[in-house]
This record gives C-alpha cells, sequence and structure tokens, in this order.
C-alpha cells in the first residue's frame, strides 16, 4: 500500500505533534494520575518561569524530577532505536538487522559491567551511561575495522565480525557477572542490561540528547541513498553513489544511535527490528518516507511500552526490555511466517 | 548525446592475476559492440574496467577524451549506466519506484522526482514495453521481467554509454529480440553507445555492428561480426567450433573459410577494425527476426559450406557413428535458377500464384529440378511410448499408443484416410510402443506394420535420461532405414510424422534444451490439458533439464536425456531423406524439435525441409523460426500421426505440377507483359 508522499512541512508539524500529545498523555498516566493542565502548567513553570497556580508541589516533583525526563528519554531512544534500525536493515541489505547486531550491546553490556565492577560508579550517577556509551562506539568501531577489505566493507563480513565480537564480549560480560556475584552490586546492572529507563533522568537527557538528534536530522537526508543501498554495492555505485564514503557515513550515524540509546535506556530489543519493519508492511519500503515515520512511530512505541510497563504492576515496574520483547517476540515471529520469499529488507 | 568511449593499452587484473592485456577499444555513439568470448576470456572484467569499478593496470579509459578515474561517481553515472549480470532488487518496491532508483545521479538529497525524472522513468518503461508493470512490485516479477526492470533503470539514467553484462540471459526469446529492438532504436535515434557481453552468438549477429572477441584477455579481432562470426575465428576463440549456430542466420563465407554467420542487412567486404564506427553503409536495419524474416532469406544459402570438417569437430563418436556414410549434398542452386526463370515465363502474370511459385523453386532445388517424382508420396509415422505419460501429462493414458497405431491399420484413423486419398504409401513403425502389440492387433492385417522396437517405450525423463546414447543412436538408425525403405518403393517426397502419448512433453523438452529457451516458453497444451496441467508440465520439463543439464550443442544428448524413441527416428528420417534429395515434410510440434536435432547435426539438411502447419503448441513457433521455415497451413491442427503434413500435401503437389505442366506464355501464343 502507498500513501501519496505528503510535503516535509505538513509530516514535520505532524510528527511534533503526535510526540508532543504521547509525551503529555504518557506524562499524566501512572500511580498518581494527574491532568493533562496541570501538565501544561508545570512545564510552562519551569520554563517560562510563570506562576504554578494551586498545583500541588508533590505533580510538580512528579512531573518534572520523574515522569518528563523518563518520557523524553523513551521517546529520544525509540526514535534513535528505530532508525538505527533503518539504517543497518537498509546498508547490511538483511531484514534481521538491528542496532545491536553490530556488537553495540555487547560492547555496551561489557563496559557497564566493568565500570561497576571497578567501583567507578561511585563516582556519579552518570558514569554508566557514559561507560556504556564509550564501549558501544569502541565495539562498533573495531568490529568496521574487522570487517575492512581492501578499501571495501562487505556486508557480509560486518554481520559476521558484528556476530562474533558480539558473543565474545556478552561472554566476558557473564563472566564478570558471576565472578563478582556478591562482590559488587549487580541488581540494578541486571536491570539496565533488560533494557530499562527507570534511571533516566535530565542529565541522562542532556548527556545523549545531541547524539540522537544530530543523527537523526542527518539521516532524514540520506532516505535516497539508503533505497539506492538495497541494489547492493556495485549497483548503487553504478547509480552514482559514491558509497565507500556514504557507507562509512551510515555506519557511523547508526552506531552513534545505537550507542546513545544504550546509554539511555540500557539494551532494549526489538524496537529496532520491528518498528522499520512494520512501518515497511504497511507504507512500503521506500526510506524517503521510511525514515521520518518510522522515528515517529519507534518513538511513540517505546513511550507507550514504558509507560504499560510503569503502569500495570505499579508500584512495581516492568523494565521496557521485557515489555517492548512481550510485544516484540509476537511481531517478529508472526513477520517469519509472512516474509516467505523476500530475502531483503 | 553522442558519446565516444576510447580505450588505449588497457591491461587489467586482480592481485596475484592478469586478466586483460593491452586492449584497444573505441565505440561512439550510435554503435553496438558486442563482446565476445569464452567464459574466463576477461569479458566482465573488461565491463568493469569500462564503469571504473576496477583500476587498469595500464592504458587508459576516457569517455569524449576525459579519463574515467577522474569523474566522480554521480558525474560518472550520467553519462554511463550499467547493467550488470547479477543483480539484487529489494522487496517491497515497485517497478516504477526502481526505474526511478535510475535517476538518482540527478535527484537531490530529499530525493523528489521533478517532471523530467518522471519523463524518464515512462520513456524506459515505455522504450522497453513494459509499462505495464509500473506498479507491480519486485516480488510479483518473473526473471525476465526483473532483467527488464534492470535494463529499464539504467535507459532511465538517459546515459550516452551503455555497458551490458549479458543482457537477456533470462530473457525469452520474444523479451530478447524486444530488448535488443528497444536497445538499438536508441542508439539509432538517440546516439547512444552499447558495448554489451554476450554469450549468443545469434544476438551478437544480429544486433551488433560490431563484435570485439577476447581470448584469454587479449583481443583477438574486432569488426562486422559477418567477418568476424566465421567458424575459423569462432574456433580459435572458444576452442571449439560452434555446430550448434542457427540454421537460420548461417551462411557461406568466403569460399575456403569454415562459413560464418549470416547477419542481415549484409555488409561490404572490408578489413576488420577496431577503432571507430563503421561507415553508415554497414550500418545494419534494425530487424525483427520474425517468421516472415526467417523465410524470406534465400534459403540455398542456410548451412552452405558446413561441409565435413566444421560441424562434426564438436561431436562424440557417438555422432560419427550416427551419421556414418551420410553426404548430405547442397541444394542445386542451378535447378532453382531455371525453375526461377521458368516460373516468370509461365503462363501467369510473375508472382500471381504466390507462395507455390516459390515452393516449386525450393522443390527444383532440393530435387535437382526433377519434380515429378513429387507425385509419389510416402508418411512415415513413428510410434513409441513415454515414460513421462506416467506423471499425468497427457489428457490420454499410455495404453492410446498402441491402440492409435491398431486404428491406423485398420485404416479408421485422420492418416489413414488422408494417406488412402492421396494414393500415399503409409508406413507405421513401432521405435518402442510399451506394450506388446501383438495381442492387441489380433485380427488386423499388419501389413503397414514395421516392427522395429528399440525398446519398450522411453523411460521417465523426469526421474532419469530416457533413453541410452545407444537406443538413441540404434532409434536414429531405424528412421534413416525406413526412409531408405520408403525410397526404395519409389517415394519422391515423404511426410513424417509421429504417435505416442507424452510426446509434446519430450519434444518441449528437446525444443527448450536447443533453443536454450525456458520450459513455460515452448509448452503447450498437447493433447487438451488444462491450463493448470501446462503449468505443471512447464515445470516437470523445466526440473528434467535442470537435473540432466543437456548440452545445448550436443543433440545426441539432449535426445538421450530428453527425448524419446520416435524422435530420434524422426532426426534419422530426415537426415537420410536430406541425403537423398527427397524433401520432408513436417508435420508439427514433434517432428519440428526433430528436425531441430537433424539440423545441429548436420546444418544443410534444413534445406530439404518443408513445414505443412503451424500447431498451437507455442514452441513450434520458436522452433521454425529458429530452422528458418514459414508453414504452408494454419489451420490450428494439433493431432500429430502426420495428418498436419498429409493435409499440405496436396498443396505441394499442385505446386509441382503447375511447374512442370503449366504452359509459358511462348508456347501458348499469349503476349507477355508489355513493355
Amino acid at each position: 500500500m502507498k500513501i501519496p508522499a505528503p510535503t516535509a512541512l505538513t509530516m514535520a508539524l505532524a510528527s511534533v505533534a503526535t510526540l508532543a500529545l504521547v509525551a503529555a498523555v504518557a506524562t499524566s498516566v501512572g500511580s498518581v494520575p494527574i491532568p493533562l493542565r496541570s501538565i501544561q502548567a508545570i512545564v510552562a513553570h519551569h520554563l517560562f518561569r510563570t506562576p504554578l497556580d494551586g498545583v500541588p508541589a508533590s505533580w510538580d516533583a512528579i512531573v518534572w524530577q520523574v515522569r518528563l525526563p523518563r518520557v523524553l528519554v523513551a521517546l529520544l531512544v525509540g526514535m534513535a532505536l528505530s532508525v538505527g534500525g533503518a539504517l543497518y536493515q537498509s546498508l547490511l541489505r538483511n531484514p534481521l538487522a538491528e542496532p545491536f547486531l553490530l556488537g553495540v550491546s555487547g560492547g555496551a553490556g561489557f563496559a557497564a559491567v566493568l565500570v561497576t565492577a571497578t567501583g567507578l560508579t561511585a563516582l556519579g550517577s552518570q558514569v554508566l551511561p557514559l561507560g556504556a556509551f564509550a564501549g558501544a562506539l569502541a565495539a562498533s568501531g573495531l568490529i568496521v575495522a574487522l570487517s575492512r577489505v581492501g578499501g571495501r566493507l562487505p556486508a557480509a563480513n560486518l554481520i559476521l565480525a558484528g556476530v562474533a565480537l558480539g558473543s565474545l564480549l556478552s561472554a566476558l560480560t557473564a563472566f564478570v557477572l558471576i565472578r563478582g556475584q556478591g562482590a559488587f552490586e549487580t541488581s540494578d546492572l541486571l536491570g539496565w542490561l533488560m533494557g530499562s529507563l527507570a534511571r533516566a533522568s535530565w542529565p541522562t537527557l542532556r548527556l545523549i540528547a545531541p547524539y540522537i538528534v544530530v543523527p537523526l536530522a542527518a539521516t532524514l537526508f540520506l532516505g535516497r541513498a539508503m533505497n539506492v543501498m538495497l541494489l547492493g554495492d556495485a549497483q548503487a555505485q553504478h547509480l552514482g553513489l559514491a558509497v565507500e564514503r556514504i557507507k562509512p557515513l551510515m555506519l557511523g550515524l547508526a552506531g552513534v544511535l545505537a550507542a546513545a540509546s544504550v546509554a539511555g535506556a540500557g539494551v532494549v530489543g526489538f524496537v529496532g527490528l520491528i518498528v522499520p519493519h512494520a512501518v515497511r508492511l504497511t507504507l512500503g519500503p521506500d526510506n524517503r518516507l521510511l525514515v521520518p515515520v518510522a522515528a515517529v512511530a519507534g518513538g511513540v512505541f517505546l513511550v507507550a511500552c514504558d509507560t504499560l510497563g510503569r503502569v500495570v504492576f505499579a508500584p512495581a515496574e516492568v523494565p521496557v526490555g521485557i515489555v517492548t520483547a512481550l510485544f516484540g517476540a509476537p511481531f517478529f515471529l508472526w513477520l517469519l511466517r509472512h516474509q516467505r520469499g523476500a530475502t531483503t529488507a | 548525446m553522442s558519446v565516444r568511449l576510447a580505450v588505449r593499452g588497457l591491461s587489467a587484473g586482480y592481485p596475484g592475476r592478469d586478466v586483460l592485456r593491452d586492449i584497444d577499444l573505441e565505440v561512439e555513439g550510435g554503435e553496438i559492440l558486442g563482446v565476445l568470448g569464452a567464459n574466463g576470456s576477461g569479458k566482465t572484467t573488461l565491463l568493469r574496467c569500462l564503469a571504473a569499478q576496477l583500476a587498469p593496470r595500464a592504458g587508459s579509459v576516457t569517455v569524449d577524451g576525459s579519463p574515467l578515474r577522474g569523474m566522480g561517481p554521480r558525474q560518472l553515472a550520467r553519462r554511463l549506466a550499467v547493467v550488470p549480470q547479477q543483480y539484487e532488487l529489494p522487496a517491497g518496491f515497485t517497478v516504477a519506484e526502481l526505474v526511478e532508483m535510475g535517476r538518482n545521479p540527478y535527484l537531490g538529497h530529499l530525493g523528489r522526482a521533478t517532471a523530467a525524472d518522471e519523463a524518464a522513468v515512462e520513456g524506459a518503461l515505455a522504450a522497453l514495453g513494459v509499462a505495464a508493470l509500473r506498479r507491480r512490485q519486485v516480488q510479483e516479477l518473473s526473471g525476465g521481467e526483473r532483467q527488464m526492470t534492470v535494463l529499464a533503470m539504467a535507459l532511465a539514467q538517459q546515459p550516452g554509454l551503455l555497458l551490458l553484462d549479458e543482457p537477456t540471459s533470462h530473457l525469452d526469446f520474444r523479451h530478447q529480440t524486444r530488448s535488443m529492438e528497444a536497445i538499438r532504436d536508441l542508439a539509432d535515434r538517440e546516439g547512444l553507445a552499447v558495448i554489451a557481453v554476450l554469450h549468443d552468438l545469434g544476438l551478437a549477429a544480429r544486433h551488433c555492428d560490431r563484435v570485439a572477441l577476447l581470448r584469454s584477455g587479449e583481443l583477438l579481432a574486432c569488426g562486422p561480426p559477418e567477418q568476424l562470426l566465421t567458424a575459423a575465428l569462432l574456433r580459435a576463440c572458444y576452442g571449439v567450433t560452434p555446430a550448434f549456430l542457427d540454421a537460420a542466420v548461417f551462411t557461406a563465407a568466403e569460399p575456403g573459410e569454415g562459413g560464418g554467420l549470416r547477419v542481415r542487412g549484409g555488409a561490404p567486404a572490408a578489413a576488420a577494425r577496431c577503432g571507430g564506427r563503421p561507415p553508415a553503409a554497414w550500418r545494419r536495419p534494425r530487424h525483427s527476426l520474425s517468421r516472415e524474416d526467417a523465410i524470406t532469406t534465400e534459403r540455398p544459402q542456410v548451412g552452405r559450406a558446413r561441409d565435413g570438417r566444421g560441424p562434426r569437430a564438436a561431436f562424440t563418436d557417438m555422432a560419427a557413428t550416427v551419421l556414418a556414410g551420410l553426404e548430405i549434398p547442397a541444394i542445386d542452386a542451378e535447378a532453382r535458377r531455371i525453375a526461377r526463370r521458368r516460373q516468370q515465363q509461365l503462363l501467369k502474370p510473375p508472382g500471381s500464384l504466390g507462395r507455390l511459385e516459390t515452393l516449386a523453386v525450393e522443390l527444383a532445388g532440393m530435387t535437382g529440378g526433377d519434380l515429378d517424382r513429387l507425385q509419389r508420396v510416402a508418411f512415415l509415422v513413428f510410434a513409441a511410448d513415454h515414460g513421462v505419460a506416467a506423471r499425468g501429462v497427457s489428457a490420454y493414458p499410455a495404453e492410446v499408443t498402441g491402440q492409435m497405431v491398431r486404428s491406423f491399420l485398420r485404416g479408421w484413423a485422420a492418416i489413414s484416410v488422408l494417406a488412402r486419398a492421396d494414393g500415399a504409401d503409409l508406413r507405421v513403425v513401432d521405435v518402442g510402443i510399451g506394450p506388446p502389440l501383438d495381442a492387441l492387433l489380433a485380427g488386423c492385417s499388419t501389413e503397414m506394420l514395421v516392427r522395429a522396437r528399440v525398446r519398450s517405450g522411453s523411460r521417465d525423463l523426469t526421474r532419469e535420461p530416457a533413453l541410452r546414447p545407444d537406443e538413441v543412436a540404434e532409434a536414429i538408425a531405424v528412421g534413416r532405414a525406413q526412409l531408405a525403405a520408403a525410397a526404395g518403393r519409389g517415394a519422391g517426397i515423404v511426410g513424417l510424422g509421429e504417435m505416442g502419448i507424452g510426446n509434446t512433453t519430450a519434444a518441449a523438452a528437446v525444443v527448450a534444451a536447443i533453443l536454450g529457451s525456458e520450459a513455460a516458453a515452448v509448452t503447450g497444451p498437447g493433447t487438451g490439458i488444462d491450463a493448470a496441467k501446462v503449468a505443471a508440465k512447464a515445470e516437470l520439463i523445466a526440473a528434467a533439464l535442470r537435473l540432466h543439464a543437456p548440452d545445448p550443442t550436443d543433440p545426441l544428448d539432449v535426445l538421450a536425456k530428453v527425448g524419446g524413441l520416435e524422435i530420434a527416428a524422426l532426426t534419422g528420417a530426415i537426415l537420410e531423406g536430406a541425403a537423398r534429395r527427397i524433401p520432408i515434410v513436417l508435420d508439427g510440434f514433434i517432428t519440428a524439435a526433430a528436425a531441430l536435432a537433424a539440423v545441429a547435426l548436420a546444418p544443410r539438411c534444413a534445406d530439404y525441409l518443408i513445414a505443412s502447419h503451424r500447431s498451437p503448441e507455442p514452441g513450434h513457433d520458436l522452433a521454425l523460426a529458429r530452422l528458418g521455415l514459414r508453414p504452408l497451413l494454419d489451420l490450428g491442427l494439433r493431432l500429430g500421426e502426420a495428418s498436419g503434413a498429409a493435409v499440405a500435401m496436396p498443396v505441394i503437389r499442385a505446386a509441382a505440377r503447375l511447374h512442370v505442366e503449366m504452359a509459358t506464355f511462348e508456347q501458348a501464343g499469349v503476349s507477355g507483359v508489355s513493355p
């Protein structure tokens, strides 16, 4: 099914409106329901110093200190994961490609375990996400370096090197976790490894926002190139694409997006895999449309999952990675049943 | 846009391996250059250098004087489009969206298409005649449609130079012709320069202005195809003599030379050149290979100069056995000349008897001028069973073969009636009917039956080779012997037919193997099965061809793996008839399949064939086009058993009788055409 492409401006306005609405609704939902009007007042108070006008201070704390940063991080991470997934699926021409395929999760996880085990986390709340960010970037950089053959980056090499290094890092992570049992606090770490937004805060948002917003904006301009890349390196080159420049650029953007999202919310599975596929199945594979729509859809999806995880067993929380997997796994299986014959993303 | 590509002293290769050495080439706008050569001779490497995908070790490639390597990718893609041998098309995209990707070098970052882009996309789709595919998604396309899509993508680039690597490998005959014509048209109208790596020598001969022959990385020769596609050069290039050469395009070269591919439009002899474009006079007129064309080529030239050494060199000892003692004489050119002159003088406006006139001239060439003997007609019907009949490829069970033979002998079947009406000599030859005939034939006269059973039906070709090579040779020998016997009984012309439940399946497999076409393109309803069964039949045939991979250049291998006993016997009869200057009237699809095999064994026997009628079986047209034959009648006959040949026989005899018995203007004292 194809819908006529709306103009860029209408799309941008509709996207911002959708995201703002979803963020507002998600912020209002929780163990304490907070009306949208009050949320508006609280946000205005913090941005424009307007008076709070009878909004309870506890609501202010809940919205401003707890829910809003968490919702915004979820929004950004969801966008980053699904756009990262779309980039990898186009780059690697593989329907199963997702942001954590190229060792990003392994690198981030291992780095997170290392900083926890060595006690560096005591230095500040942002040490864990920073460490994860660095580990993720290092791992994906290493994989790109290992896959390079004669100035080219064959997709098969990237996938194989990613899977191999990912397994190695997972093994090391598990090893350190088991050896360190009792020696350091692992429960926080385990939640994070599953993918959780419980730690999200304004500092987290400030840390990851630039690494998500800038690559997202850049990717919006790559839709055409991503389409042509699906034809394979040689044919893309014949069609005038500077493949050996575009490929590292796409890998870099996807790597930074994945690293930033892992720093923000740990290893949240399935979003980067299923959101681009869902968009592709409904709107078609044209990346010029797919990238912006997947960004919005990913943000909405992760916010919705996290809100569910917060609310269903309140006050206990289900880590968002579990909720996305609960939704994602059945969808993924359905996809497998219906993707016969089509081997490229 | 006219473009000029020049290659100077090009050497290239891969780490540790030299591939191309010192290549000089030039192509300019409006010209199609075919690159030929054996596998591994460097054709694709050459294209990769031309597409700036591979840096040359030495030498240069320039487009309009500027070196290729210096151009940016977008600049390059606007000048030069590439259709690779292998490509992937991402699922979910429609054909129109894919073809629009051809506009990539013109589009901005947001990739919005302008009116000019849309016009280019529509133009490319229309030029290839695939505009109807516009909204189809990739996963719904056939292999040929995918190839047309990739070609359209390249045309949408509006390049000055088009590089094609085996552009027609997935295409059926119709799409091959259509896409090559579209490319020819663009070359002529828009000045597109084309370099195409081709494996099909027939395509190269028909569509290329010049061909370059590569051998182990060196340019062996470069020039017009009519000069280069000779047996000697092709042997030097490929290491074998292409005995399978298309009979319709094969013609005489210089005396003493092995022979060359016939190229329509003709060209003056001139030294082969490697640079620059041939003078306008050499340019080939655009041409579709229709059946009209095939017949209007001068028949006597077909296959000439292919005597002795040429065709057989590539064959096996088995071929030598099968062809032992067989000497097929050339058409009698003198008799044809005399006949043609006589047709001008007969008491009628010249040409007013239409095909009957050309038919009489052809018959004169075949028989050496003795048209009287054509009034003595014989029909040979070869009958055999097919293991593949057990796979449900026919509307009738296998027992019907034997039962029909009984009907032939009792005088009840169509061929019995027609042969009787013609006073013709009919023989039914059992080459391998499954069940023993004796019980079946109790009480009926067996005077017309010839018992020459090679084995009890062929094996199931979907599982194993249908016949052993020695069984093929034996069946061919049966066919030769029966034709010789008919000649001994005084036959001057022989109509051939067959009976065998399941034999359109075998025939379609033979035709597909020899023509290299897709099974579906040559598969039809046979005795009358529905569309679903036709599709299943085509699939069985395609699977059998994949399973056995018969060598298309070796007709005996094809007959053994996917043929049948009566088809092999028909092949033998055709060979023997040609050797005896006896015109052979083919019936329908199955006899055409046998004729393809016979012509592949001995190209000259094509000159002694007459196609009686046009069968509704789809493969028949393709087979006749390859044979260069135009059927006399189109009556929708699909019975077999030589009935079509028998219906056409009175027409042939009429042509002969008119030629012999009509008076000339002079004899009748009638004034000729006024001056």
